[in-house]
């Protein structure tokens, strides 16, 4: 061969050189998870050797943790290894297993009680939070006619676990979905144990509390409604949420173009708009949804399951790379 | 990685590569950037699918569609747009003589690396074009379906990138 040639296809992407390095980042990153873990894990024991020295307080509403395994021990004494808190005003508190699967629910206001909760158990997290919202919207908690923003916190703490993967599959299912108003918009805020407690020391929600701590709000607590009718906490919220990558925005449209699918209608420009680079993901989803109204398309149950491949994007444990990767197109992000 | 997903993202790996990266390759102007967004790509179909034993009906336009999306983001993070080229932006005003004696030359350099280096002084599209020639072995005619010009225009662009190329050689050796 041409000796130009062979410097081309030596220097310029080169299979081998870069399957190496593929192979490399892979390892590697499962090594750094792996020690990760392990630290992770001895400090997540002792700090539940200490706070369970330290703390003893077994009221229903203000949980121990387990002393022997990483997660949590619920008002009922089962073990849950995350907490989610959800505040439109109605405010629940779900328990969720090592599946991500609600194993129990605590309403935390009266409005929570007179809603049917209870049926969510056993559902997946993502699942049961549409459901929650979804009652909230029809027995008129969330108020459609105001032209105010309509808000919905979720705020989560997970006890081991990365809990990456609730938020993506819970940001997924919101955005997805169809029979939430399409006004309604949902941020998901991650906290810690010692949010927590403040939360419970201050007799308000976690996501209640978040906000408030936000603002540094030291007068009564404000709510859900209250704080976002102010746009520069709104702003703030803006900030502080969780954000949604594009990646996740894809599995939203994949979602929703196989629910196309599904009802044998035409699918196929959106999924060439999909195709399209540069196209704005957003402006899809809002086109996408247009076209469920305008055929009047409302969902019976928030349970269907819409197989696609995007899903398995949703992000496992203690992996984050493609969010690292939105942030730095690094390859130190690996 | 386990032995198994080893052995099948290296199938799939070997199977698509080339198709991938002359796809990324003509959609960005820097070749280290084009060797970071194929990357990315395929750590992210491990991490996604091989590692999560999903499967994938298409994995080539599966995998063209993960590229769409690492380019858009690249766009958007360089506040870049996709590369293209016209006619009218290349006007062709000379004619090279003795292309066969040019192209014979520069392929034999005996400093062929020293040659590669010089490549990147070249224009974008003269830089594409030589890549595609080089790299992925493709015709004029290809290469012209490709970047929506003429074949006459690659041609010329091609012979043209060589004789800069021998200038910068012999200018470099002086």
């Amino acid at each position: 061969m041409e000796k130009l040639k062979q410097s081309y296809k030596d220097k310029l992407l080169n299979e081998d050189i870069m399957f190496t390095r593929i192979t490399k980042k892979t390892t590697q990153k499962l090594y750094l998870s792996f020690v990760n873990f392990k630290v992770l894990f001895a400090l997540s024991v002792v700090l539940t050797l200490i706070i369970s020295i330290v703390v003893n307080n077994s009221s229903p509403l203000n949980p121990v943790k387990n002393t022997t395994q990483i997660g949590i021990t619920t008002p009922q004494n089962q073990l849950a290894y995350a907490v989610v808190s959800v505040d439109i005003n109605p405010s629940y508190e779900l328990y969720i297993d090592i599946d991500d699967k609600v194993i129990e629910i605590i309403p935390l206001n009266d409005e929570a009680k007179t809603l049917t909760y209870e049926a969510y158990i056993g559902l997946p997290i993502q699942d049961a939070v549409e459901e929650l919202i979804k009652n909230a919207q029809d027995a008129g908690f969330i108020d459609l006619t105001k032209t105010s923003p309509r808000t919905v916190i979720i705020s989560m703490i997970s006890y081991g676990v990365d809990g990456t993967k609730l938020v993506k599959d819970i940001q997924i299912k919101l955005r997805s979905s169809l029979f939430i108003d399409r006004s309604i918009k949902s941020y998901i805020i991650k906290a810690t144990d010692e949010d927590q407690e403040k939360a419970k020391r201050e007799n308000v929600s976690l996501g209640i509390y978040l906000l408030n701590d936000l603002i540094q709000n030291n007068g009564s607590p404000m709510s859900v409604q209250t704080f976002v009718s102010d746009l520069n906490n709104l702003e703030l919220l803006e900030e502080y949420a969780e954000t949604t990558t594009n990646v996740e925005l894809v599995s939203v449209i994949q979602v929703l173009i196989n629910e196309l699918k599904r009802l044998n209608m035409d699918s196929s420009e959106f999924q060439n708009r999909l195709n399209t680079e540069g196209e704005d993901l957003e402006e899809l989803i809002e086109d996408l949804k247009d076209s469920f109204e305008s055929m009047g398309y409302k969902e019976t149950s928030s349970n269907t399951s819409v197989d696609n491949e995007y899903e398995g994007h949703d992000v496992e444990d203690e992996e984050d790379e493609y969010e690292d990767h939105d942030d730095e197109n690094e390859d130190e992000s690996y | 990685m386990s032995q198994k997903n080893t052995e099948l993202f290296e199938t799939i790996y070997r199977a698509t590569f080339n198709t991938i990266s002359k796809y990324v390759y003509f959609k960005v102007a820097q070749l280290c950037d084009a060797e970071d967004i194929v990357q990315a790509i395929y750590i992210d179909f491990y991490n996604y699918i091989i590692k999560k034993n999903k499967k994938v009906e298409n994995v080539q336009a599966y995998l063209t569609q993960m590229a769409n999306h690492e380019l858009s983001k690249y766009y958007k993070s360089k506040s870049e747009l996709p590369i293209t080229f016209s006619e009218d932006n290349l006007k062709i005003l000379e004619s090279i003589e003795d292309e066969t004696d040019l192209e014979f030359e520069i392929l034999n350099a005996n400093d062929s690396n020293e040659v590669f280096d010089l490549v990147e002084n070249l224009p974008v599209i003269d830089q594409k074009i030589l890549g595609a020639r080089f790299r992925f072995d493709m015709t004029f005619k290809d290469i012209a379906q490709l970047l929506s010009l003429s074949e006459n225009t690659i041609k010329t662009r091609y012979y043209r990138a060589l004789k800069e190329l021998k200038k910068l050689y012999s200018n470099q050796k002086i």
